[in-house]
């Protein structure tokens, strides 16, 4: 594996030329009658394939009685199908060398195999008996029950400041599904039955709501083969598909509210209503986030961290959603500082942005963070597939995976600072604080 | 359904039996996996400047990006006092240049979107291919011209201050805490802790120190990765590195702590916490790329590696649903590895889940492991073997890797060949080798209501309570009215007979067994006289024979062993004669020049307890005893002992107290704790008034 190089430091001086290839990302996509969209991307240079699965099914579409169904249910479907026995679904994927897991985000589950190049068919066998033949066991229930509510207080109850995007959320909406986790409620997992999984398996587990996104060292025409003959004959789903149709009214009042727990050092969020990702504005507010704090040299870090030293660190990121979401800054305060002084200076450094213009530099450096960033998304295999597989489910356009870098690049001074004034609106605004318990008084 | 495997490498070729129902159906069985694919390891490069900088490179024009990533190689730095001074000076190196400040370079990477970062022992910049130059002049700025600046450590040192006072929550952080300072304590590498104080005392010299010494090329690595020739890397590693000045490196061969006698339990307790974080631990002497490592690295994976299907994550997850995720990890260290078990589970099942750890580990060294799990292990690690190859950093690591380890040229290229000949009898002797469940700490940060169902997993029944930095718990409260160290000896005294009967024996004879480091058991017989002519003779005895004989009389004491006398002087007589002349000489400290103060009412593991500490003049030993509020009897002893520099402590504890006659107590188990050693002495007969030749004091 290892050549040693001759080299002599005055010898040749010529000058070397890099192949600068293109980095857009090729791949070919279609549907199948039942409604199946896959989307296929061909790479060899490494001998593995991703096999993903996205079901357009998040914790936004639960029944508000039954939070934590989609969640749940991602857990149940590792538990077994009609022809692979309970617990087999990992063991068929670690003796094939790979490895397999799964996520829910509020608006989409998302499952994955990676997998040496030669266990492609495995893993479409495996997706599709998840897609046609789950089985549900009361026995896969109630493990699955423990094991949802230890993730809970090892991701939420035992982490510090674990309950920060669930108590933000529950502040930021009162009539949108988004008000919950896609951890849910322990109470309405314990009260699900076996016909409330069947109902949602039914209804969000079905070819016309799932896409399949594949990307490794794959031929295209033997994919396609292999696709049709394991999901061709998986039914289209019956029912429809509920999607939440609640609008989030926006507020006249600033709500503030404060949350006592055992994290010693205080925490200030303010979280703000912003349009659903995708749109004009949300890339002017993701850009405006940027500034405020992307890398050491952003307005929050240079000024509230480094020079005030009043936090020990602070972010600003846009939770961006399928429906309407959130922008939001956090920090942590400082030893010798207040939440209250940490609030006023952020507050300080947004209202800059609503009055002056980003320099030229500024907006310079933030396009080549951008570009920097989106370049580097695209390293893996399993990345790669996901993107293609966010970019249909949530736009129908695929292709953003190479284009959407242009909708930052094409944002402005102006946009950033018109963003400012739209969105960051203290009326509208939810602030907590987090504070340790001693805190409280009487 | 079950599986049979024919385990060739990558291959993992499934072979099912077929199923007698539905086999008309195509999804009834697994598909077939196809041939298997060629795995290419990646071509590295590697050259060496005349300044003694070693440079690897790893062409790969994926993305048009390169990076730049130096490590500097030498013995571990003891930080002692001043622990999280290497933490400090990896935030603090990018932070300032004799032309930048912190504002400068922060803005001059952002602007380019790159990375620049910094540690104790690396460097690292990337970028876009186009930046390479910019990024290249930062760095080096940075490597040659660090200026540490003032103001940025002592921004940082508040910063970290109040990051320890996040940290006291953190089981996690808890966690580490504790593990560094049990497993290798404040004299090693390895056992820094770092708190309030030792933030405080780090200077910028020690920093500027710290690099002029460390940051030299002839004990650094360069390792270029990406869109980028290997003869142009060495061509730009040669402008840009080619005049960094050589410099010395001592390294220092450092000794590890021994291994636990026993298992120990600890608990950090964290009030209001609703899960165990539960470490199993203990340290393994394994160097990198050994020839065990590979077979080690399957036997941890079958026992708690995988995705789901190692044996902690089955049993503690799959079967029990006690937690989210149990797995084990074992590293390899040229100094010292580390084995450690963990989940985190809720707090009415802590004890379980010890119970299915312990079982699982000492599974591992008394079964061999089965065909089937060996194979999906296998396979498992040559499809992440092929996986990480998807990264070019991969094949950097690897070169690295080789350099600096010392392995053969084709340890990576011979990987899979030497892992699929792994077989069930390597992991049972590996893992009877490297596992240790019977020197284990059993480390938890959680719930005190957890305390006491721990108790039953620890070798002395104790769980040993811990703060969130690893030390040791002292939790006590001012004794009662109207108690003081007299009324305690008294009623200790009076527990054991009365002051009156015991002063009443005028010989003692001792006889039983003593057991030392759990190996060697010795016969044991102590004749002591506290009347007339004063003294103490203790003799140890193999079969019979006496190998070990002590001395005391009221002048002098000594050691004889093999012919050879070892007179004992100082602080360590006057303890001796202290201990040995009377039946009571608990009340006779001052006349040793001993004071004694009644230090408080301590509760351990649910035991109220009276604590005395006992402190010669000389300030060179300080016995602290702990009385059985309940009963008044002494429990426990622990001292403190200094010679010269050396400290040596110990932990004695006494039970089983029976009447040897006139209701005079005594204590039959006798349980000293010195370092790693453990000293167990068992009575079988005490015997007051028996005859003693006063000759053998002499």
């Amino acid at each position: 594996m290892k050549s040693i190089l001759s080299f002599a430091l005055s010898a040749s001086l010529g000058l070397t030329t890099f192949a600068q290839q293109s980095n857009a990302i090729e791949f070919t996509e279609f549907d199948l009658d039942n409604g199946l969209h896959v989307i296929l991307h061909e790479d060899h240079s490494t001998p593995i394939v991703a096999v993903t699965v996205m079901y357009h099914v998040g914790s936004k579409n639960e029944d508000p009685s039954r939070t934590g169904m989609a969640h749940f249910f991602e857990h149940l479907l590792f538990e077994g199908s009609e022809y692979i026995d309970r617990g087999e679904f990992d063991t068929y994927v670690e003796n094939a060398g790979g490895v397999l897991n799964a996520n829910t985000s509020n608006d989409r589950t998302f499952y994955y195999e990676l997998l040496p190049s030669n266990q492609l068919e495995l893993g479409l066998w495996l997706e599709s008996e998840r897609m046609l033949h789950a089985k549900i066991q009361q026995i896969g229930i109630d493990t699955q029950n423990e094991v949802v509510k230890e993730e809970k207080r090892m991701r939420i109850d035992n982490q510090p400041y674990g309950t920060l995007l669930g108590e933000t959320m529950d502040a930021m909406y009162d009539v949108h599904p988004y008000q919950w986790m896609p951890i849910g409620s322990m109470e309405h997992l314990d009260a699900a039955d076996y016909d409330d999984f069947m109902a949602f398996y039914e209804t969000f587990y079905v070819p016309n709501n799932a896409t399949l996104s594949i990307a490794g060292d794959l031929d295209i025409a033997e994919a396609k083969e292999l696709i049709k003959k394991y999901f061709s004959d998986i039914p289209k789903g019956k029912n429809d598909i509920p999607r939440p149709t609640e609008v989030e009214p926006l507020r006249d009042e600033e709500r503030r509210s404060v949350v006592y727990g055992k994290d010693k050092l205080p925490l200030v969020v303010q979280a703000y209503p912003i349009p659903a990702q995708g749109t004009e504005d949300y890339y002017a507010v993701d850009m405006l986030n940027q500034v405020l704090s992307g890398g050491a040299s952003s307005r929050l870090n240079k000024s509230v961290v480094d020079e005030k030293q009043l936090a020990l660190y602070c972010g600003a990121f846009s939770f961006g959603l399928e429906d309407p979401g959130i922008t939001l800054a956090y920090a942590m305060v400082n030893m010798g500082s207040s939440p209250e002084a940490v609030e006023e200076a952020i507050n300080a450094e947004v209202e800059l942005l609503k009055n002056e213009l980003i320099s030229e530099r500024e907006l310079q450096k933030l396009k080549n963070q951008m570009e920097a960033q989106f370049i580097t998304a695209n390293s893996s295999m399993a990345g790669i597939a996901e993107s293609l597989a966010n970019y249909h489910t949530y736009f129908g356009d695929a292709n953003l995976i190479n284009t959407e870098i242009e909708r930052y690049l094409n944002v402005t001074a102006e946009d950033i600072r018109d963003a400012a004034i739209k969105y960051y609106n203290a009326n509208s605004r939810a602030t907590i604080y987090f504070l340790h318990e001693d805190e409280k008084g009487e | 359904m079950r599986l049979s495997i024919k385990n060739i490498a990558f291959a993992a070729t499934l072979l099912v039996a077929p199923l007698a129902t539905k086999a008309q159906d195509f999804r009834a069985q697994a598909p077939e996996a196809g041939p298997a694919p060629v795995i290419d390891l990646g071509e590295s490069t590697i050259n060496e400047l005349p300044n003694g900088l070693t440079v690897i490179v790893v062409e790969n024009h994926r993305l048009p990006k390169v990076s730049w990533s130096l490590t500097f190689d030498h013995s571990p730095y003891l930080e002692g006092e001043k622990a999280g001074m290497l933490d400090l000076f990896g935030e603090i190196l990018t932070t300032g240049t004799e032309s930048r400040a912190k504002a400068d370079i922060d803005e001059e990477v952002d602007f380019i979107g790159a990375s620049l970062s910094g540690s104790y022992k690396s460097l690292y910049a990337s970028s876009l291919t186009k930046h390479s130059d910019k990024v290249l002049e930062l760095m080096t700025d940075v490597l040659y011209h660090p200026s540490f600046p003032e103001e940025e450590l002592t921004k940082n040192k508040t910063q970290y201050l109040s990051g320890l006072a996040a940290a006291e929550t953190d089981p996690g952080a808890i966690s580490s805490n504790l593990i560094s300072s049990l497993l290798y304590g404040a004299d090693h590498p390895y056992g820094a802790v770092m708190t309030a104080a030792s933030i405080e005392s780090i200077t910028r010299q020690d920093l500027v120190d710290y690099h002029s010494k460390y940051f030299v090329p002839n004990a650094a690595y360069l390792v270029v990765v990406g869109d980028i020739s290997p003869a142009d890397a060495m061509r730009t590693a040669a402008k840009h590195f080619g005049a960094w000045q050589r410099g010395e490196v001592e390294n220092t061969a450092w000794t590890n702590p021994a291994r636990s006698k026993g298992i120990r339990v600890c608990l950090a307790p964290l009030d209001g916490a609703v899960q165990s974080s539960l470490k199993l631990t203990h340290t393994v002497d394994l160097q990198p790329g050994h020839e065990d490592a590979i077979a080690v690295s399957v036997m941890n994976n079958i026992l708690g590696g995988g995705i789901f299907s190692g044996r902690l994550m089955q049993n503690l997850r799959e079967d029990k649903a006690f937690t989210y995720g149990a797995r084990s990890s074992l590293s390899t260290d040229e100094l010292s590895g580390r084995f450690t078990a963990y989940a985190d589970v809720r707090n009415e099942v802590t004890d379980s889940a010890v119970v299915e750890f312990m079982y699982e580990i000492r599974r591992m060294t008394s079964e061999l492991v089965d065909e089937e799990s060996l194979s999906i292990t296998k396979n498992s690690m040559t499809g992440s073997f092929a996986r990480a190859l998807e990264s070019p950093n991969t094949v950097a690591r690897f070169a690295l890797n080789i350099e600096k380890y010392d392995l053969p040229e084709d340890y990576y290229a011979t990987y899979l060949e030497k892992l699929n000949s792994v077989t069930a009898e390597d992991i049972l002797r590996v893992a009877k080798q490297y596992l240790r469940p019977d020197q284990i700490y059993i480390t938890c940060v959680g719930s005190r209501e957890v305390m006491d169902k721990l108790k039953q997993f620890s070798t002395t029944g104790v769980v040993e309570l811990f703060d969130p930095y690893g030390q040791p718990l002292v939790e006590r409260k001012k004794a009662p009215e109207g108690v003081t160290v007299e009324t305690v000896l008294t009623d200790y005294y009076n527990a054991r007979g009365g002051v009156k009967q015991l002063k009443k024996i005028k010989t003692l004879e001792k006889a039983g067994s003593i057991e030392i480091g759990g190996q060697m058991t010795l016969g044991y017989n102590s004749k002591s006289s506290y009347k007339g002519t004063l003294g103490n003779v203790t003799a140890l005895s193999m079969s019979g024979m006496e190998v070990m004989k002590t001395i005391v009389n009221d002048t002098e004491a000594y050691m004889e062993q093999m012919g050879q006398k070892q007179q004992l002087e100082g602080s360590q007589l006057v303890s001796t004669l202290w201990e040995n002349l009377s039946a009571t000489h608990l009340l006779n400290a001052d006349q040793y020049g001993i004071s004694s103060e009644l230090l408080g009412t301590e509760n351990i593991n649910g035991t109220d307890y009276y604590v005395i500490a006992f402190t010669h003049e000389s300030g060179e030993f300080t016995s602290t005893f702990f009385f059985d509020m309940e009963t008044g009897l002494l429990s426990m002893e622990k001292g403190v002992a200094k010679e010269g520099e050396e400290v040596s402590t110990t932990s004695t504890t006494f039970s089983k107290y029976m009447d040897v006659g006139k209701g005079v107590l005594f204590p039959y188990e006798i349980v000293t704790q010195a370092g790693p050693q453990t000293i167990s002495t068992r009575l079988s007969s005490v015997t007051p008034g028996v005859k003693v030749n006063t000759d053998l004091f002499k």
